[in-house]
């Protein structure tokens, strides 16, 4: 963890006097990630890089405040999802966050389709009436890049706020803490939008693969 | 109270996968998952899925994205111009 601190210290301090190289080794870290956070809030792949140019502006532009209270990349992360909001306010799309979690919220539902189970009159009742089908295995390279088009397609249909959760914690690797101080919502409520989100990839990702006759 | 006085049921599980997978189910909680997991195999099942799931979307975010010099070259003029506009 020091190191990781101490590293981003340097980077700051390599960015402070000017290097260049320092800049490009930042933008080629983290501008993958930077874009597909980006298309979270913005969908038109044109606006949404014009939003990460304008995200990398921001973060020189303050750079003097970076204080390594967060890692570099969960700071830089910060300053992106600011500027992809202000981009949808500024096209009054954007709806309090607030507001967008409580709905989300509200709208609960069983994390698997309550036929997957015998009823109550069952002497099974709440047991699964089949076995869930098998996920391809980490050497069916094929099938699993199939599946991940899926998956990404299957995360873009989401709720918004569950996409930025999920997008944050399972596809850029934060954690709960850090996804929460970024998009500013309760670490309940982050929990219980990212188990609904990653329940519904996953159903997406069965359904395709049952769909498609491969299980 | 006993761990072992309520045992869950599939459908109860499902529910607790995300908690179990990021170690903040409670202990408790935790020892009936694991119990019902030892004698459920749909249930293994099920949680192996998620865990492809997991893997996937962390696939994906390993990805390094298209090579575009042209933004890279944008972003580096950026640069420039950020910093020769800093004090010296």
């Amino acid at each position: 963890m020091d190191d990781a601190r101490a590293a981003d210290s340097a980077t700051v301090a390599a960015l402070r006097r000017g290097d260049g190289a320092a800049f490009a080794g930042l933008v080629k870290l983290h501008q993958p990630s930077f874009l597909r956070i980006a298309r979270v809030w913005v969908r038109d792949a044109a606006a949404a890089g014009e939003v990460v140019q304008a995200a990398w502006l921001a973060a020189l532009e303050s750079v003097d405040r970076f204080e390594g209270r967060s890692s570099l990349r969960t700071w830089l992360y910060g300053i992106l999802v600011n500027v992809a909001r202000a981009h949808v306010r500024a096209e009054r799309r954007e709806v309090p966050i607030s507001a967008l979690v409580a709905r989300e919220v509200g709208e609960g539902g069983p994390s698997v389709e309550p036929e997957r189970f015998f009823p109550e009159d069952h002497e099974w009742a709440g047991h699964w009436n089949a076995m869930p089908a098998p996920f391809p295995a980490p050497d069916q390279a094929l099938e699993r890049r199939e599946l991940r088009e899926t998956l990404q397609a299957a995360i873009a249909e989401l709720p918004v706020v569950q996409q930025q959760i999920i997008v944050l914690c399972d596809v850029e690797g934060l954690t709960g803490e850090e996804a929460c101080n970024i998009l500013g919502v309760t670490s309940t409520h982050q929990r219980v939008l990212l188990h609904r989100a990653r329940s519904k990839v996953r159903a997406t990702l069965e359904r395709h693969l049952t769909e498609a006759g491969q299980i | 109270m006993d761990a072992n006085a309520i045992e869950l049921v599939c459908r109860e599980v499902v529910e607790l996968v995300t908690e179990y997978l990021d170690g903040t189910l409670p202990d408790r909680d935790r020892v009936r998952f694991d119990q019902h997991l030892a004698t459920c195999p749909p249930c293994t099942a099920y949680l192996a899925q998620m865990k492809t799931t997991l893997a996937l979307a962390a696939e994906l975010g390993a990805a390094a994205g298209p090579a575009d010099d042209e933004v890279r070259r944008q972003l580096g003029d950026m640069f420039g111009r950020w910093h020769a506009k800093q004090k010296p």
